[in-house]
């Protein structure tokens, strides 16, 4: 998959999860930005993202994800 | 010595004046040596015990950086986790052990079987170093090569008393600010202190004999009374541990370093989870950064059963790390429900409410109203002496389960060791406070204030001290020093 | 740029500094005015010192002990001319040191009476026993306290940090009050233990207060919390000490215990007492060191009692008589062996 395919897939998990239909993300975007995504509903995106890529996230991984970009790269590199 | 009390106030006062006049670059040890002699001054026992726990962790983080096997390393943490947990642990339950049996021990004769002190601060610096070790293992800051700076980090005398937990990364981001600490953070600071003087003197102390004669005996008094009673603990917490915190921080500004705030208007947040986010919020963001996070990762399978619990377990975390108590335990189980049915029934609430725009209006106020309350109710589990106290006093809030002698409404000022008028003017001082905390906050106001001229703001200072000074007692205790 | 910087930084530190000296400039001009203000306000310490050293000169007998002493010893009814020199809590630290400083001020003296209750020589200064007083006895009569890491502490000069700065101004608002209406300058000795008599002892009134069992039990509780046996090795030989420096003087020694209430004397540990016994049986004689112990005298019924181990101002008349008898009539050893 390429970079641009992972964020497309990635953009209407995180619709879904974030309950924004019309939600918008971009490689800088992070948390703070988006409404709804706290501690609290972290994980219910990276488990979503498991799911729908079909790959698994240590505790270290999560905790390294700064912003939209790195998750992206961090799936790429999972999916390898 | 006391934080704070007259020889802490002279201790600092020549700190700072060595500080200042040393050379920059021996200026992180000197702070180092203050922080020593702080806290020598409570023990030399448990000075040598937080050095032995800085040694080890140094040590245990730089090999754990060293080895490049996955499997090495997490042994390494985990034990340095564990060791720090059972030594938290251990001191927290003797305490339980000796309170448990302190009826045995004291009859027993003159001499004392064991007679264990909780080192000062170490809820504190045991999170401090938990805190760094996990950020190293998760590869987020490098291990810290320096030990006067990781010493310096799980010592600095103004954090250690009762916080605000500071992370290892914002610490050691600031260490060439204690070199060149900036005038404007001087001044800063010395408002800071002065405001958390005054929350705590006019404030929370004002406010203690009331709440300490209800919760001794919850079953002399009346429903209104046990009522005041637990509104003016809730404004005597915040303001006692906001205002210790404030003077925390400003001294720490005095030395040039930043540290974390612990609240921002927590009594105003729209739902509990909010709350949760704003109330003792270096506590908090740090149980969930190394609490919930890795909780609620390795449940993730299960769903919202896995969220449910991990929020519970968290908040029962919060309320256990205050003390090993039944009464800290309730409180921690209150909260995780509270907090559990708030997360979970959120996106229901939002939806009801958005198709009634009306009830959506009230919902802006009745919603703060409703946390608050629920706080108040949970921290009265916090205050009580013991379970058994905290379930008379609710029960003697609740009309119907009181006994019949005492008149429901009754509200005898005499009793409950308070003035009338102290009464009366301690929501206005909680608010004018809240006023204050937000308007510091804001550019605009602060700007005035500045812009005032200086014998108008030197006026304000000089009344300030004066009142500290009449009503001071000679040393303080502040609620969260002994956690 | 970076020395440009420098200076400027410099120079913001210095503003600075000067604009912080001035601030502080009033506040440490009126800390000292009230600090000299302080030390002329009498408190039960400096008038007993003041009262003791312009009495020195002709004391022959010398009355030492804590507050039962100081409640129950009424040094006009012993013979000859009599000083209450006790305060409340005091250890025997201190009064090993208050002998070794005084003796050489009073040169008639030929007797002592020495107070030994049941917390004696189980004590010491510790934080149950009022630790802040050991400062009294620094500003009043230069005795430091005993360990080193107390002697580190503001207090040792400060009186505004021993009593509070509210304590102090209270005193001037009402000595100013007093000046306004009658033109006369008198400072109130409103402290608790205020000394009403020349001889250095409290009247603590003719009234009685709770006697229960309650009562003991929380009195001794408090002296208990303070009272450990690591203390007792030190504690004699401060005491021997001070035995030897008032022989040398050739000056006689009576030990003096004074009644409590059955209450209290129903909870006392036995072992405790009996060990106190033994320390002071030992160094009684029947030439200049003899012992007197009230403990279980009968004659003293509640009316006598202000609390469960002080005696009121009727109960501290009547134990001086009895006191007095018996040291006119010299008996050698009433050491009661009760409890």
């Amino acid at each position: 998959m390429t970079h641009t395919e992972i964020h497309q897939k990635l953009t209407s998990i995180a619709r879904d999860v974030f309950d924004d239909p019309a939600l918008q993300i971009s490689d800088s975007t992070t948390a703070n930005d988006v409404p709804g995504w706290d501690s609290l509903t972290h994980v219910n995106l990276i488990v979503a993202v498991e799911k729908a890529f079909g790959v698994s996230f240590t505790t270290k991984d999560a905790k390294t994800l700064v912003n939209v970009g790195s998750l992206v790269e961090l799936i790429a590199k999972r999916l390898k | 010595m006391s934080f704070l009390s007259f020889n802490f106030a002279i201790f600092l006062a020549f700190g700072l004046l060595i500080f200042h006049l040393a050379r920059p670059q021996w200026r992180p040890c000197l702070l180092l040596v203050l922080s020593c002699v702080f806290y020598l001054s409570w023990g030399l026992t448990h000075t040598l015990l937080l050095a032995a726990v800085t040694v080890g962790v140094y040590a245990t983080a730089l090999w754990m950086e060293s080895r490049p096997a996955e499997q090495s390393k997490r042994a390494l943490m985990a034990l340095g986790v564990m060791t720090l947990l059972i030594l938290l642990f251990a001191f927290k339950s003797a305490t339980w052990f000796l309170n448990e049996f302190s009826t045995h021990t004291r009859r027993s004769g003159l001499d004392e079987a064991i007679f264990v002190i909780v080192p000062l601060g170490l809820s504190y610096y045991v999170f401090r170093m938990l805190g760094y070790l996990l950020d190293v293992y998760w590869e987020q800051i490098p291990a810290q090569r320096s030990f006067v700076s990781l010493a310096l980090y799980g010592s600095f005398f103004p954090q250690i008393v009762s916080g605000p937990i500071q992370r290892a990364e914002d610490f050691f981001g600031q260490l060439d600010k204690i070199k060149n600490p900036a005038p404007g953070d001087f001044v800063v600071g010395l408002r800071r202190i002065l405001f958390g003087l005054l929350k705590k003197v006019m404030i929370a102390d004002r406010l203690a004999p009331l709440v300490a004669s209800v919760h001794a005996n919850p079953l002399g008094f009346s429903s209104l009374e046990l009522l005041a009673g637990a509104y003016c603990y809730s404004f005597q917490l915040y303001a006692d541990f906001s205002g210790i915190t404030d003077i925390a921080i400003g001294i720490g500004l005095l030395f040039g370093i930043k540290g974390p705030e612990n609240f921002n208007l927590p009594y105003f947040s729209p739902n509990i989870q909010v709350f949760w986010r704003r109330w003792h919020m270096s506590l908090t963001s740090w149980l969930t950064d190394y609490l919930f996070m890795p909780l609620r990762m390795s449940l993730r399978q299960l769903g919202t059963t896995g969220l449910g619990l991990a929020i519970f377990i968290n908040m029962v975390a919060v309320g256990l790390w205050h003390g090993l108590t039944w009464t800290y335990l309730a409180f921690g189980i209150l909260n995780g429900v509270f907090m559990t049915v708030s997360v979970l029934t959120l996106k229901e609430r939002n939806t009801f409410f958005q198709s009634r725009p009306n009830l959506a209006r009230i919902r802006v106020f009745a919603g703060p109203l409703l946390t608050f309350h629920l706080v108040v109710f949970a921290q009265i589990f916090f205050r009580a002496e013991s379970l058994a106290s905290a379930l008379s006093y609710i029960k003697g809030i609740v009309p119907g389960f009181h006994p019949a002698i005492i008149p429901m409404r009754r509200f005898d000022v005499s009793l409950l060791d308070i003035t009338k008028y102290t009464l009366m003017l301690s929501p206005v001082g909680l608010l004018a406070m809240e006023a204050i905390n937000w308007a510091v906050g804001q550019r605009l106001w602060t700007d005035r204030f500045l812009s005032a001229p200086r014998p108008f703001r030197w006026g304000l200072y000089y009344a300030a001290i004066t009142g500290l000074l009449f009503l001071f007692k000679g040393k303080m205790t502040f609620i969260y020093a002994q956690f | 740029m970076l020395s440009s910087d420098r200076t400027q930084k410099n120079d913001t530190w210095r503003s600075l500094g000067l604009r912080l000296a001035l601030f502080c400039l009033p506040i440490v001009i009126g800390w000292a005015a009230l600090e000299w203000w302080a030390a002329r306000v009498p408190d039960m310490y400096s008038v007993k010192r003041q009262r003791f050293q312009s009495q020195a000169g002709d004391l022959d007998t010398l009355v030492i002990g804590s507050s039962s002493a100081f409640l129950g010893i009424v040094p006009e009814l012993l013979p000859g001319s009599a000083f209450n020199l006790a305060t409340p809590f005091e250890t025997l630290y201190e009064e090993d040191n208050l002998m070794t400083r005084l003796l050489p001020l009073a040169p008639k003296l030929k007797r002592v009476i020495f107070q030994i209750q049941y917390p004696t020589f189980f004590s010491t200064r510790n934080p149950h026993w009022e630790d802040w007083r050991q400062y009294c006895f620094e500003q009043e009569w230069s005795i430091p306290p005993e360990q080193v890491k107390d002697r580190i502490d503001c207090r040792m000069w400060s009186r505004l940090a021993l009593r509070t700065p509210r304590f102090y101004i209270e005193r001037l608002v009402g000595a100013i009050r007093k000046w306004t209406r009658s033109r006369k300058f008198v400072l109130d000795q409103t402290e608790i233990a205020s000394i009403d008599d020349r001889g250095g002892w409290h009247s603590p009134k003719d009234a009685s207060e709770d006697l229960s069992v309650a009562s003991a039990t929380n009195r001794l509780a408090h002296h208990h919390r303070g009272m450990k046996a690591d203390y007792k090795m030190d504690n004699i030989a401060r005491f021997d000490h001070l035995l030897s420096t008032l022989r040398e003087r050739k000056i006689e020694i009576i030990f003096v215990t004074l009644p409590v209430w059955q209450t209290y004397r129903d909870g006392m540990k036995p072992e405790c007492w009996q060990e106190t016994q033994q320390i002071v049986s030992q160094r009684t004689n029947d030439v200049d060191v003899c012992y007197y112990s009230f403990l279980t005298v009968p004659q003293f019924e509640a009316q006598n009692f202000w609390d469960v181990d002080h005696l009121n101002t009727r109960g501290a008349v009547r134990f001086t008589q009895m006191l007095s008898a018996a040291m006119n009539r010299k008996k050698p050893d009433s050491v009661a062996t009760g409890q």
